[in-house]
């Protein structure tokens, strides 16, 4: 191995590929973290997008970069990788100043579990999530099942990224050369019969206000503290609404929309409305009429929200529940909520959903809207006229 | 004119108040209420019975308090009630068709039957006085 003998400054990565690298591991970073909480999904989802967009760049500048960002220099034969691994297992790497032969795979595997990564949560939001443009266009079983390889193509991702952190420390204390400054500042010390790069600062100027101004528009729609007042950030299909359905079911409690249960439950429901639990409703003809024709017209099996596309997948064609947190969809979703110490603190109640479920009122129950309560917060209990001065409504 | 006017959306709803009562009285009597009392609607309102689905004690103060005056709150479902007193309340007692419903589905959840129209006469009288 030679070490460089007449080391001067050398211009290796050029400004679009280190804005590039930053803002890629930024934007990877916050999606992972903020994966496993349902309430910042359009962290998530942003994050993702920006990460998406920045890998469509940076294939693009594989071919019009500077030269040692374009793919060309860092494709490698299997004899100089071999080469290369035996030279760095006898700790004394072959010098390379772009990428060398091993980290060029670990880049390529980046990029193709980047664009898997990306194409699969497309995926998912359109199909699990219903959100997106795609959203009618994938079936609902293709979403979840493309959830988990979406998660696997993540986490390997996660190693690969491990993997080059690692090889970036071995080689900078081998070479004795700050990589990582080097992805900072552009440079690299070595022999003046390298060839140096120019900057291409226009598109790198170019490309970090578009991230700059991308990521300030959607970040400023987000709320993290979801509130009465919050927007929805994702939009949702717009569920039927009944005037009727609303007041008559709305009496004694949170009036469900029928997108939550299936046309049987429905159907036995107002069959039995002399026994409603406990309580004879006495309901007349055509005020059941209407209510039996909305909810047949609206239950779940219309299937256009991610609710209502569980609890028509999770339910057995042999059960007909009639109370929603009976289902195995609720249980499962809520098992994490201890109800008996909010019922004792705040005389919250299982289902008064829009305690937490800032829009359960329209059906959707979107993830973003959801929120801890502080207070009795569920305006299914409050009465119209408290609403109006909470200005609740 | 607009005092004249602030008054009469005062007077109103009691005026309301007071022809619907009158007419729902009416019909009651009608169809065999006698001596209607307000004192027997208050007993009636206090008095608890055991309900023969789960063998609880109930009755209208169940949901509604003992202070009509005050908020309900619906026993399952911890709804809140608005006040039913009238003096309080300038809704209540201005709709024959909600009277009449809830009437019979409170009624029905409190003793198990619909009330005879001397029970609800009673009632009545009873809570237009609050």
């Amino acid at each position: 191995m030679e070490m460089p003998n007449l080391k001067i400054k050398i211009g290796v990565w050029d400004f679009p590929t280190r804005i590039f690298h930053w803002s890629f591991a930024l934007s990877f970073l916050i999606a992972i973290i903020s994966q496993g909480d349902s309430r910042y999904l359009h962290i998530h989802v942003v994050s993702g997008l920006i990460f998406f967009l920045l890998l469509i760049f940076r294939i693009i500048w594989g071919f019009c970069g500077s030269r040692y960002s374009k793919f060309r220099s860092f494709t490698f034969s299997i004899r100089d990788t071999l080469n290369f691994t035996k030279s760095l297992l006898r700790l004394k790497p072959i010098s390379y100043i772009g990428h060398n032969p091993l980290g060029s795979l670990a880049i390529y595997s980046m990029l193709l579990l980047g664009l898997l990564i990306s194409i699969s949560g497309l995926i998912v939001l359109s199909g699990e999530e219903r959100i997106g443009p795609m959203q009618s266009q994938i079936p609902f079983t293709v979403g979840v099942e493309l959830h988990i390889w979406h998660e696997l193509f993540a986490w390997i991702m996660l190693g690969v990224v491990t993997v080059h952190v690692t090889g970036v420390v071995i080689e900078s204390k081998l070479h004795h050369q700050n990589l990582v400054l080097a992805m900072i500042t552009g440079y690299k010390r070595g022999s003046r019969y390298i060839k140096t790069i120019s900057m291409r600062y226009p598109v790198g100027i170019t490309l970090l206000l578009c991230i700059i101004t991308g990521t300030s528009i959607w970040v400023s729609k987000i709320d993290l503290q979801a509130s009465e007042t919050t927007k929805p950030f994702f939009k949702s299909p717009a569920l039927a609404t009944s005037a009727q359905w609303s007041n008559l079911c709305g009496e004694c409690h949170l009036a469900f929309h029928p997108a939550l249960l299936p046309v049987r439950s429905w159907e036995k429901i107002l069959d039995q409305q002399s026994d409603h639990f406990g309580e004879d409703l006495y309901l007349e003809n055509d005020e059941i009429q209407t209510l039996r024709k909305f909810a047949l017209q609206n239950a779940a099996e219309t299937q256009l929200t991610e609710a209502s596309l569980f609890m028509a997948s999770t339910l057995s064609p042999h059960t007909t529940p009639i109370q929603i947190i009976k289902t195995s969809y609720w249980q499962s979703t809520h098992a994490h909520i201890d109800f008996e110490v909010i019922q004792q603190r705040l005389q919250i109640n299982p289902i008064d959903c829009d305690a937490c479920h800032l829009d359960a009122d329209t059906g959707v129950f979107q993830d973003t809207l959801m929120r801890i309560p502080k207070k009795r917060q569920s305006q299914a209990i409050y009465t119209a006229k408290e609403n109006i001065d909470k200005e609740l409504l | 004119m607009k005092k004249l006017l602030f008054i009469l959306t005062i007077i109103l709803p009691i005026g309301a108040q007071a022809t619907v009562v009158e007419q729902m009285l009416a019909s009651y009597k009608s169809q065999g209420a006698t001596s209607i009392s307000a004192e027997l609607g208050k007993e009636a309102w206090f008095k608890k019975t055991r309900s023969k689905k789960d063998g609880s004690m109930r009755s209208c103060t169940s949901c509604h308090t003992e202070n009509l005056k005050q908020q309900g709150r619906h026993k399952k479902t911890n709804k809140k009630i608005d006040p039913l007193a009238p003096s309080v309340n300038a809704e209540r007692l201005t709709e024959v068709k909600k009277i009449k419903k809830w009437f019979k589905r409170n009624c029905k959840w409190t003793y198990g039957r619909e009330c005879t129209v001397q029970e609800k006469a009673n009632f009545l009288a009873y809570i237009r006085t609050q």
